[in-house]
């Protein structure tokens, strides 16, 4: 569940929009992930609990770009959590590890649900603002048509996610990630950051 | 098919869609015709489709007849709606001027607003239903694989750190060589003064060394074990090793029916009374410091 606010800071729950989104996993639940540092993708299992972190960072970037809302996951706290690539060691913030496709999909799909709408309801407010209007003096008389396109795009879609990579199971914290088949190489524990070695 | 092609596959179809269904108007004829192809000759892809155009034949001329009187209809059979669907992507493939059916239909006037009401009524149905059954047929073809183990480096001993001692009376060699052989087939290390002291080997220095290796001591107390000479020392040694290793070493008595008195300095340590050997042996392996890895298959199986 995303909620969109009208502007920041504190905001009563009527100005603020709730929808609902869903994103692709692979077959075994596993949520796609790119390393920004190294550009390789390896996959964590995706918990319900963890969406807020997963959320937050690509909230943040679209905020930026379009301005004026402000985003945030409606559902739990949003907890700082950490990944550790498994190929470089680079560490960052969770939802800094989301693939360019990801990133695109969340976008489409707050431009698709609130900002569009939101500007052709402005734009049918203006022209029907205008249309009452038409006025006439007795020098000169004039019209204003307005006209403009509502018509939304499609709904972005989410997937297939490919049912690639090999799975390892972390002994260290108990969960499992999938990284790149035939990478043996692996360090640290991404999730918990153990020095591991698969055997 | 394998992984990596149903993987390239998946990864091609999502960045085509995403192109035809989200990219600029401009580029429509191009996306349309770059997904059409890729949905022609794609494996994976074909093999949602085939079936579905081979069991239906949807009269797609008939359905651009019902749009120029304003009518949007689709079969109630989801297969057949599917088909149609595909059908009209087709026919606009072949022919983009049909999209200003949709401007003319819908009473809007410009190429691009045909296009986004082509997208939203037809297309975006379309592509949800295919991306679901693709991705439906790309697990299907990729089965399940056992997952690799990451062991903390804590956890991973040497080489030279997991041998089994066992320890014992001549006279109890069979009993001994049968939990020497059952630990050799399952991957452990047993250590047994036979075979890991070879002739010549100073008695005293080799126990000595085998202990030094070991992550355990198994002393297998029968009516013939008594605390004295060679076996004394296994005691003392034993002891000694615990002490340096901690957790990492065990001491494991058994004791079978019969048999002598437990040695005073064993007894702080784990002892068992044991009715048989399968008895003995599960209690010898829950006891141990040590765990084997992942089931796999034999090498011979899959060679």
């Amino acid at each position: 569940m995303v909620k969109v606010k009208d502007e920041s800071g504190m905001m009563k729950d009527e100005d603020s929009v709730r929808f609902s989104i869903t994103f692709a996993l692979d077959k075994d639940e596993y949520l796609r992930r790119t390393c920004p540092s190294c550009g390789r993708d390896f996959k964590t299992q995706a918990d319900p609990a963890d969406l807020s972190s997963i959320l937050q960072p690509a909230f943040r970037q679209i905020e930026a770009e379009i301005g004026e809302i402000s985003l945030s996951a409606a559902e739990g706290e949003t907890k700082d959590q950490y990944l550790s690539c498994p190929y470089c060691n680079y560490r960052a913030e969770s939802g800094d590890m989301l693939t360019s496709e990801f990133q695109s999909y969340l976008k489409r799909f707050v431009m698709r649900e609130y900002v569009l709408p939101k500007i052709n309801n402005m734009f049918s407010d203006f022209a029907n603002g205008l249309k009452s209007s038409s006025r006439s003096n007795s020098f000169i008389k004039f019209e204003i048509k307005a006209d403009f396109d509502n018509t939304l795009p499609p709904r972005p879609i989410s997937g297939p996610e490919p049912p690639d990579m090999t799975k390892v199971e972390m002994l260290c914290c108990g969960r499992m990630i999938k990284i790149y088949d035939g990478w043996f190489d692996l360090e640290k524990c991404p999730i918990c950051e153990t020095e591991v070695r698969i055997i | 098919m394998n992984k990596d092609t149903v993987t390239e596959s998946l990864r091609r179809f999502v960045e085509r869609r995403d192109d035809l269904l989200h990219e600029d108007e401009d580029g429509f004829n191009l996306h349309l015709s770059r997904f059409v192809e890729l949905c022609e000759r794609d494996d994976l892809i074909q093999s949602v489709l085939s079936p579905i155009l081979k069991k239906c034949s949807p009269d797609v001329d008939a359905w651009w007849k019902q749009l120029s009187n304003n009518e949007i209809d689709f079969p109630s059979d989801p297969d057949e709606e599917f088909a149609l669907r595909y059908s009209i992507l087709q026919s606009v493939n072949q022919e983009p001027d049909k999209v200003y059916s949709f401007v003319f239909a819908f009473g809007k006037r410009k190429r691009d607003e045909g296009i986004e009401l082509f997208r939203s009524t037809v297309l975006r149905p379309l592509v949800t239903e295919l991306t679901n059954r693709v991705s439906k047929a790309a697990n299907i073809v990729t089965p399940e694989e056992r997952a690799l183990q990451a062991v903390p480096l804590s956890r991973i001993p040497t080489a030279t750190e997991t041998r089994i001692f066992l320890s014992h009376k001549s006279i109890d060699k069979p009993i001994v060589m049968r939990y020497y052989n059952a630990l050799k087939a399952l991957g452990f290390e047993p250590w047994l003064d036979e075979p890991d002291m070879p002739a010549g080997t100073n008695l005293e220095r080799g126990i000595f060394d085998g202990f030094e290796k070991s992550c355990a001591a198994v002393f297998f107390i029968t009516e013939n074990f008594k605390d004295e000479k060679y076996l004394a020392s296994e005691v003392d040694y034993a002891i000694m090793q615990k002490r340096n290793k901690g957790k990492k070493f065990a001491i494991i008595t058994f004791r079978y029916p019969n048999a002598l008195p437990v040695p005073g300095l064993l007894t702080p340590y784990i002892f068992k009374d044991v009715e048989n050997d399968l008895d003995g042996f599960y209690q010898l392996v829950r006891a141990l410091p040590i765990e084997l890895g992942q089931t796999r298959w034999k090498k011979e199986v899959v060679d």
